[in-house]
């Protein structure tokens, strides 16, 4: 068992709070997709960042909630 | 020039892994621990540059292009941006949770949560699930090996199994992980190549979108996947299929603690955003060299033939197509060996010592490499369809009792068997009868996972609505949700 583990007991809050975060990005990634005309690079560009937010985006949370669990 | 390098780098990496295994031996040797989880010592990024390279397999590679080429980019921006946030919530649901728990495999997680009942029909669940998912893997090695190094497909399929099953007889899950992380760094290395060599030859991604439509290619076919219940369908695969895959889960087992398993996770799906952004140029730069590609599985070939013209360059991007996919293989070779030695044995003989153990995992891993390869010589589907078939399987089936498990306190014995048992048998019934499944698909309108999916929650839901969990199972789930140090 390490340090950091000794701090972190499973948290139903925060764990519903990221997966409510990802499933807002998805279904407003899925707004934008179909209220927009398709074929265009708007598209295009819209889905990279959507892909890159899906990857960064628990990292930051992950970041946030260490750090307030430190202080 | 370019085969000769290639085939340097693909020999330089054999040797890497397999000095890799007889480096580990001793450490894999010393105790069941060492040999099944790495000794629960692996660090952080060696362990999600190793998740990331058991996840990005050569139909990644080869495939993700083609995908766009062929359906457009949505398809390939569901299927990725769903398994990126399978990390991102595989972190927080259940990474920390499989490392509280200090089991050695998913069976043994499953029968600590429900009992030894559990442990026979998952281990049942997952042989089934990873013979399909195995024998898509092979035969992606077999073609990139024939198309990459001009090795006979039979020739390739032998040299393949041999070198996946001696590097993990020799060092466990110590040498799967330490060779996946070398492999990661390949698929990492290529990757960079290939974007520069692009950069270079077409300038930004704005200039190459309006480069591809005045090609004339298609560049964007979204039509084709403006069906909302297909899209819906293909994310849910991603996000939910991928994060219950025992062969990504073992890993958590392999890291010093918790919060490691979360870094983990988090990390791997990070690095796999990293990997897949650049598939888009590729399909970009395919469209542009050939605006009518007909074959969109060579999309990626045409473009390392025309783009990286340095031979090392092309080199380190074929060699990072063979690296991919060795590490993936070696991930489900080892789970599936694992299932059948290490969960099986503890079935028929609870005392098993560790030596016998290990003994009988390495003839594990001979017979599953044995069994692969045969059936591999002439898969009965499609590649990606096989893959997919399979990984709908185990977490249709696997993946709702773990979930349930590790969240609900009430879940009880009675309901996960239920559970896995009927999803299971409705899952395999209607995907290998041929007219059911396309009475399914006709009447129905999706895949039969789905709603095996669907059947194995509700069942969770009645069965253990309408039973009560035995004590055990009650300390186990309070034994994962808390530490020794702040008790719940």
């Amino acid at each position: 068992m390490t340090q950091n583990d000794r701090h972190d007991p499973l948290e139903p809050r925060t764990t519903l709070t990221l997966v409510a975060i990802l499933l807002v990005m998805v279904v407003t990634f899925f707004v934008i997709f179909h209220s927009t005309p398709a074929g265009g690079p708007f598209h295009v560009y819209l889905g990279v960042a959507f892909l890159v937010a899906c990857g960064i985006v628990p990292l930051v949370f992950n970041f946030f909630v260490t750090r307030n669990k430190k202080t | 020039m370019n085969n000769i390098l290639t085939s340097s780098i693909t020999i330089a990496i054999i040797v890497a892994v397999v000095a890799i295994g007889i480096y580990f031996k001793k450490r894999a040797e010393a105790s069941a621990e060492g040999y099944f989880v790495a000794g629960r010592s692996i660090s952080v990024p060696v362990s999600a540059v190793a998740v990331m390279a058991t996840f990005v397999s050569a139909a990644t590679i080869v495939g993700l292009p083609g995908v766009m080429c062929k359906l457009g980019f949505i398809a390939a921006i569901l299927m990725c941006a769903g398994a990126a946030c399978a990390f991102g919530w595989n972190a927080y649901v259940i990474a920390p949770a499989f490392r509280r728990a200090g089991v050695n495999s998913v069976p043994e997680f499953l029968a600590s949560r429900y009992g030894n009942n559990m442990r026979f029909v998952s281990l049942l669940a997952i042989l089934l699930g990873y013979v399909g998912y195995l024998v898509a893997q092979y035969k992606a090695a077999g073609l990139t090996l024939e198309s990459l190094l001009g090795i006979p497909y039979v020739t390739g399929l032998v040299v393949f199994g041999a070198i996946v099953a001696a590097y993990i007889m020799l060092g466990g899950l110590f040498a799967v992980i330490w060779s996946d992380f070398i492999q990661g760094l390949m698929v990492i290395a290529g990757m960079v190549a290939i974007t520069v060599g692009i950069l270079i030859a077409f300038g930004s991604p704005g200039d190459m979108f309006a480069a591809a439509q005045a090609a004339g290619a298609k560049t964007v076919l979204w039509e084709k996947w403006g069906n909302t219940n297909l899209q819906l369908g293909i994310t849910f695969f991603a996000a939910y299929g991928l994060m219950t895959l025992p062969h990504v889960m073992v890993r958590f087992f392999a890291v010093k603690g918790a919060e490691e398993a979360k870094r983990v996770s988090l990390w791997a799906g990070f690095l796999g955003v990293v990997v897949w952004t650049p598939f888009f140029l590729i399909a970009l730069a395919a469209l542009i060299i050939s605006p009518q590609l007909k074959t969109p599985d060579a999309a990626i070939f045409i473009v390392i033939k025309q783009v990286l013209t340095n031979p090392l360059m092309a080199s380190i991007m074929y060699s990072a197509i063979i690296a991919a996919v060795l590490s993936t293989a070696a991930g489900m070779t080892f789970v599936a060996a694992t299932t059948v030695s290490y969960d099986l044995l503890k079935i028929i003989k609870p005392d098993v010592d560790s030596k016998q153990l290990i003994l009988w995992n390495r003839v594990a891993v001979c017979v599953v490499t044995v069994l692969i390869i045969g059936l591999a010589l002439n898969p009965p589907l499609l590649l990606l369809e096989l893959a997919a078939a399979a990984t709908l399987f185990i977490s249709a089936t696997i993946g709702v009792p773990v979930i349930f498990g590790i969240w609900w306190k009430k879940s009880t014995q009675q309901a996960a068997v239920c559970s896995l048992v009927v999803s299971g048998s409705f899952i395999l019934l209607f995907r290998l009868i041929p007219p059911l499944y396309k009475w399914f698909m006709k009447n129905v309108g999706f895949w039969p996972e789905l709603a095996g999916f669907a059947m194995a929650v509700l069942i969770m839901l009645i069965v253990s609505s309408i039973t009560s969990a035995k004590e055990k199972e009650v300390q186990f789930y309070s034994k994962i949700h808390t530490t020794e140090k702040f008790p719940a």
